[in-house]
């Protein structure tokens, strides 16, 4: 495959320097962890600094960097606006994020909530729907990442997936929530670096007129603004973007971790300074008619041309920046749903008497079976798998309404919740499906906020707030 | 919602190959056979020489090329931003020898005002969950 | 209704610039936290 650009033995020194780095890392950062809270929750006492580059981070996904290029080279300009307003997502989280902590400054997990204010078939539904998006994401971001490594370097592609994973689930297990969070910090400023690196370097070699020119000549739907597919992609993508973050542990997770009064200030300074990166990241893509390069499959046009405008160095950098980025949400996404697990099927439903000694030692377990069952559905490379991250738009917009009306309205009842998430993912799905996907988030979320309606109309639960605590 | 999905079908031609240097060239679409959205995959198999250019031109007879593309060794080729129309694709070498059979590639847009519609839903919507979130959360402050 | 050259300028430069602030604002913030020891 000739879109090779970094030497298998650089590859291979990037990936074990980094390695070691993080997993001495993640180890001297967990030697003094000694209670779940600790392990799960970083002690809850998160920074301002640690918890808005760790939201930012996290956020930035292989996906920032791959498929904001992609999305450009696709859909054009607004493309990479679209992509950028999933920022949304962080900055709408930020009003949540303090509620959460207010009404459980002792929760655990999303989960927890759900069980408390609406019972337990709401939390069967929610669980589905939480552990469906997760695993979608882990596999994405395994497989993906394999599929980067090996595409960039000729490192064999089980080889890079197995090495991300390892090193993810090995720091991840020494260090706990508290070393997600320290090395998402330190891979923020790497990314951020990286990419913005490669941008001016790209406008200085290039020069923006030209790439402007080029576009407009040879692809001028991309400057389109009313470009038919780009409109109806925008809003889906906004509530896909919302979806995953206001039901996923993961965002949770750090809302309990950061200290008192610190989550809505650190979700909301993540979002702004997140909003940016996509455009920063996706442009280059629109270089593609200048250069007269064009990529075998969109996916691979930002490191195609950013190799190609940088030669090797770029290479070097695109490689850095994707691992940093790979690793910031595989290890977030491996701490928070052996959460979910720990917690919420284990403490919830295997065995309700586990005391937080045993809790801890079962979080542990699970992140290394989370680790090998990613493993497992990664190794064989079913490309189609990769996919699955983009059917889950529809379940996780369907859990919008019902968290948002959980967490202010003491009036909505939990068999109306759990007939919103199933009825918007079932919606969802089939016009997925029927339609295209970039109608299914949104006709999920309208479904949901239907039945969330009617139940408010019909029903008051008179919910008391103090059950949650 | 099916009858807007698909509306023309797309033609792909396979011509007969006539020598071993010839590639075979299709179309590679994802779910809709015409695209939607402007962008498409094109893939061919077969050795290519370095020198072969895809070339692109608005009728069956190439009589006048709009544009000429390099190509890579991965025999395939994703372009993007096309507008409504058929566009003709083959690969010719340096000496413009034909190199492959010709491809037709149809791009219709999705009609406008069904993508406008969709962003109203979804604007209105959004809407909606920023009031209330705003409203939620003045409520709370002054409880 | 394409975009003009002025507004894709407008555009890539604000996104850089404020791409750019980003470690430096982070940087600071943790230097902050760091001198009052508040970083956990």
């Amino acid at each position: 495959m000739n879109a090779v650009v970094l030497s298998t033995e650089w590859a291979i020194a990037i990936v074990i320097v980094f390695g070691v780095l993080w997993v001495a890392f993640g180890w001297w950062l967990g030697r003094n962890n000694r209670t779940l809270d600790d392990f799960m929750l970083a002690g809850r006492n998160v920074g301002f600094a640690f918890a808005s580059a760790t939201a930012m981070a996290t956020w930035i996904t292989s996906n920032t960097t791959l498929l904001a290029p992609q999305l450009t080279y696709e859909l054009g300009v607004w493309g990479m606006l679209g992509y950028s307003m999933a920022a949304l997502g962080l900055i709408l989280f930020a009003p949540l994020a303090k509620r959460i902590k207010a009404l459980m400054p002792h929760g655990y997990t999303c989960g927890d909530f759900i069980r408390r204010r609406y019972g337990r078939v709401a939390w069967y539904v929610f669980l589905i729907v939480a552990l469906a998006y997760s695993f979608g994401w882990l596999v994405s971001l395994g497989m993906g990442g394999g599929i980067l490594i090996s595409t960039l370097s000729g490192l064999d592609y089980r080889v890079g997936m197995s090495a991300i994973l390892f090193i993810c689930v090995c720091y991840t297990l020494l260090g706990g929530l508290k070393a997600v969070i320290a090395t998402d910090f330190v891979q923020t400023i790497i990314i951020l670096i990286g990419v913005i690196l490669i941008a001016y370097v790209g406008i200085s070699k290039l020069g923006l007129e030209e790439i402007h020119t080029a576009v407009e000549a040879k692809s001028p739907q991309l400057l389109n603004l009313l470009f038919p597919a780009a409109l109806m992609f925008l809003f889906n993508n906004i509530f896909f973007g919302i979806g995953e973050i206001f039901h996923s542990n993961v965002w949770w997770s750090r809302a309990f971790a950061f200290k008192d009064k610190i989550g809505k200030k650190a979700f909301l300074l993540a979002g702004v300074l997140w909003l940016p990166i996509p455009i920063v990241t996706g442009f280059i893509a629109l270089a593609a008619p200048a250069l007269g390069l064009y990529p075998a499959s969109s996916d691979m046009v930002g490191p195609l041309i950013a190799a190609k405008i940088l030669g090797g160095v770029g290479a070097f950098f695109v490689f850095i920046v994707v691992f940093s980025a790979m690793a910031s949400s595989l290890d977030s996404l491996l701490a928070a749903t052996s959460d979910l697990i720990t917690k919420d099927i284990y403490g919830g439903i295997i065995n309700k008497n586990a005391d937080k000694e045993k809790l801890l030692k079962v979080s542990k377990v699970s992140i290394v079976i989370l680790g090998v069952i990613t493993w497992a559905l990664c190794f064989p490379r079913i490309d189609t798998l990769a996919a699955i991250l983009m059917i889950t738009g529809a379940f996780v917009a369907s859990t919008i309404w019902p968290i948002v009306f959980g967490l202010y309205f003491r009036r909505l009842n939990g068999t109306v919740a759990a007939l919103a998430m199933a009825g918007g993912s079932a919606v969802g799905l089939t016009l997925y499906f029927q339609v295209g996907y970039y109608v299914s988030a949104l006709s999920s979320c309208v479904v949901s906020l239907f039945v969330c309606l009617i139940g408010l109309m019909a029903y008051d639960e008179k919910f008391d707030w103090k059950r949650l605590q | 919602m099916r009858t807007f999905k698909i509306k023309l079908i797309l033609l792909v031609s396979s011509l007969f190959l006539c020598s071993f240097s010839f590639a075979e060239m299709k179309l590679k679409s994802g779910v809709d056979d015409v695209s939607k959205e402007g962008y498409f995959s094109l893939s061919w198999e077969g050795e290519v020489a370095e020198s072969v250019r895809l070339e692109m031109a608005s009728s069956e007879n190439f009589e006048a090329i709009e544009r000429k593309y390099m190509i890579n060794r991965d025999g395939k080729i994703t372009l993007s931003g096309y507008g409504d129309g058929t566009f003709y694709f083959r690969l010719r070498d340096s000496k413009s020898n034909e190199v492959s059979n010709f491809v037709v590639v149809n791009v219709e847009h999705w009609p406008l005002d069904k993508a406008v519609t969709f962003f109203f839903v979804g604007l209105t919507l959004f809407v909606c969950l920023i009031s209330t979130l705003l409203v939620c959360t003045r409520i709370k402050k002054t409880d | 209704m394409l975009v003009t050259y002025e507004w894709f300028e407008v555009l890539v430069w604000t996104a850089l610039g404020l791409s750019t602030l980003a470690p430096l604002v982070l940087l600071v913030l943790a230097l902050i936290d760091w001198k009052k020891e508040q970083l956990w």
